[in-house]
């Protein structure tokens, strides 16, 4: 398993939000499901190594995440996880290919030109590599928010709610290529979604219910 | 893409108030390096200007304005004293040697002295062609005035009434030159060197009194060898170090002449002008540490709108030293920028200093030396470092879950 759960939790003010346990093998997929503001988000920032959890373990590729210390969580997030966030949070400073070599140069890898040229191609937006972000759609800016979480080759991809700014087409083609990319990696795919055509698409759905209980649904 | 590519964009999306950064900050080192250039070169110039001369004596007056005049040759005459007097005045033990000199006319603007040839030893010159004048009308060049005004050995010269250019030409008689002298360093490199007897034969036939030369201005005229009987002044070497706090106050309080000491002469200068330097410098400080509250001013705006970049980088995988610098880049790029300017602007300002000075006959370099300019180097680093800390930690402890739902 490159990704384990094990009874985590997160606060929110006076809320513990429990997590579902997941296993998840590299090469699949699953939904993590639930109503806005239900904690889909923090527990996702809680997987990635980002926001600390109340309780519970998280493996990354067998590593327990958050009983290492400060500068080595970041490392393995920073080549082990990918995480796509719903506002796509780029440089706006920066070209599309800068914006993919930032995340190598944070995670202490060199620049991989062929990389970035690879994987905005396979995204459709090879067109776009020197443009700056600001430029560029939001579909296009969700792309390249892709290609970022894709370019250190992380076992592990976490999306945030990938279509909640997409009209319907855009929507259906980033989840295809979401699919596409996470298996042609290698990596597995855990996306936070209330939206019901990404849960259709993956293998599995797991559901977080609004009193906070977490209720595995399905797993393929 | 590296991450000091992205602190050099972040600068570059700001450059209206990174460009006032630079600008002040390089105003100030440029102020700084040059007044501490100034403040440490001319004092050191002016000693060197000097030469070897313990003592100027000449008319009753300011013993600045004496100084200028015929110490460093800056200012015009001040008028005469008679020979005999002079010599009576600095006939004491404590006076090793005296030289007579005259001044009145130049040649395109370059002075002429009228002297004797013992007036090289006092500047520690020698010849580096030629031979010393024997005789009237024979001319032995400073190096500088050789080089400005293209004389060499045998080159003939005719003078002009007055130490400007644009007076009235002696053309009665020219003077041959006979030798060139090594550069020195001191006032006698821009000077033309001639025989004291050459003033008679110059002005001989000229029955305006205006244009009679400084003896018969004097009311003087001509000893029986045909040497003038007053002269601008008599300089002096003294015998011993302690005859500079008697030699000239005896003179000055004894006769009708005025005695300075071009060295306490010039300290007293600079203790006047000091303040006007130390004012400068405080200028320059001021410039810096304006520049350095700009650039944390800057910074800490700058950094506050991208928190979330910042964050975003941790979350990337960057390390807290990393995100730091980032963050301390923009203020390193900044010091660079504006250390590049200063150093530029200093150089110009310097340039313009030292060419005045030169027209002054004082040599002095138009920046700093390396220390000076290393200490304003290292200064402005430790600004840049200051102007960060606040800044740049806020940016290193932000709480990245925190910095991007904000």
């Amino acid at each position: 398993m490159v990704l384990s759960i094990d009874r985590l939790t997160v606060r929110r003010g006076d809320r513990v939000i429990p997590s579902p346990n997941i296993d998840l093998a590299a090469g699949q997929s699953l939904a993590l499901r639930g109503p806005s503001g239900v904690g889909k988000t923090s527990l996702l920032l809680a997987m990635a190594g980002i926001l600390k959890p109340e309780a519970g373990r998280v493996f990354v590729d067998g590593q327990s995440l958050w009983e290492l210390g400060e500068e080595a969580r970041a490392q393995v997030r920073g080549r082990r996880i990918g995480y796509v966030f719903a506002s796509f949070h780029l440089i706006d400073a920066l070209s599309v290919t800068e914006n993919l070599q930032l995340a190598r140069a944070c995670a202490g890898l060199s620049p991989d030109r062929e990389r970035a040229a690879h994987l905005l191609a396979s995204l459709g937006i090879g067109a776009f590599a020197s443009r700056r972000v600001d430029r560029l759609s939001q579909g296009q800016m969700q792309r390249v928010a892709l290609a970022r979480a894709l370019m250190n080759r992380p076992k592990v991809l976490l999306c945030d709610e990938p279509t909640a700014a997409l009209d319907d087409d855009s929507a259906e083609t980033m989840i295809g290529l979401l699919k596409r990319s996470a298996a042609a990696e290698g990596a597995a795919l855990l996306v936070a979604t209330h939206d019901q055509r990404v849960m259709s698409s993956l293998d599995g759905i797991v559901a977080l219910q609004a009193d906070g209980l977490p209720a595995k649904e399905s797993v393929a | 893409m590296t991450l000091l590519n992205l602190s050099f964009r972040y600068l570059v999306r700001r450059w209206g108030s990174a460009l006032l950064t630079i600008v002040v900050g390089a105003m100030g080192l440029a102020l700084l390096s040059t007044v501490m250039t100034m403040a440490e070169d001319i004092p050191s110039a002016v000693k060197k200007a000097l030469g070897g001369a313990d003592m100027v004596v000449g008319p009753k007056g300011s013993e600045l304005d004496l100084v200028m005049c015929c110490a460093l040759h800056i200012t015009p005459t001040r008028g005469l004293i008679a020979y005999k007097d002079a010599l009576t005045a600095v006939t004491n033990p404590y006076v090793k040697e005296s030289v007579p000199i005259a001044l009145g006319d130049s040649y395109n603007g370059t002075r002429i002295l009228w002297t004797r040839p013992p007036i090289v030893d006092i500047y520690g010159a020698h010849l580096v062609q030629g031979r010393m004048w024997t005789g009237a009308m024979e001319a032995v060049a400073g190096a500088e005035a050789a080089e400005q005004q293209h004389l060499h050995l045998g080159s003939t010269m005719i003078s002009t009434h007055g130490l400007d250019i644009g007076g009235e030409l002696h053309t009665n008689a020219h003077y041959t030159v006979t030798g060139i002298l090594a550069p020195t360093g001191t006032v006698i490199d821009r000077l033309i060197l001639a025989d004291l007897k050459s003033i008679r034969v110059v002005h001989v036939d000229t029955s305006d009194p205006d244009e009679q030369g400084p003896t018969q201005v004097a009311g003087g005229g001509y000893d029986k060898d045909g040497n003038p009987i007053a002269i601008s002044a008599m300089l002096a070497r003294f015998a011993s170090p302690i005859a500079a706090a008697i030699v000239p106050r005896q003179i000055s309080t004894e006769t009708d002449l005025t005695a300075a000491n071009p060295l306490f002469e010039m300290a007293r200068l600079s203790a006047l002008v000091r303040p006007a330097f130390n004012l400068l410098l405080i200028f320059g400080a001021l410039f810096g540490v304006v520049a350095a509250l700009m650039a944390a001013i800057g910074l800490m705006s700058a950094l506050n709108a991208r928190a979330k970049d910042l964050a975003l980088l941790r979350i990337l995988g960057a390390s807290r030293l990393k995100v730091a610098r980032v963050a301390i880049q923009e203020a390193l790029i900044l010091v660079q920028l504006a250390y590049a300017l200063g150093f530029v602007l200093a150089l110009a300002l310097g340039a313009v200093v030292a060419d005045r000075m030169f027209s002054y006959g004082l040599f002095i370099t138009p920046w700093a030396g390396w220390p000076t300019l290393a200490m304003l180097y290292l200064g402005a680093l430790g600004a840049a470092v200051l102007a960060s800390i606040v800044p740049v930690a806020r940016a290193v402890l932000a709480d990245g879950e925190g910095a991007l739902k904000a």
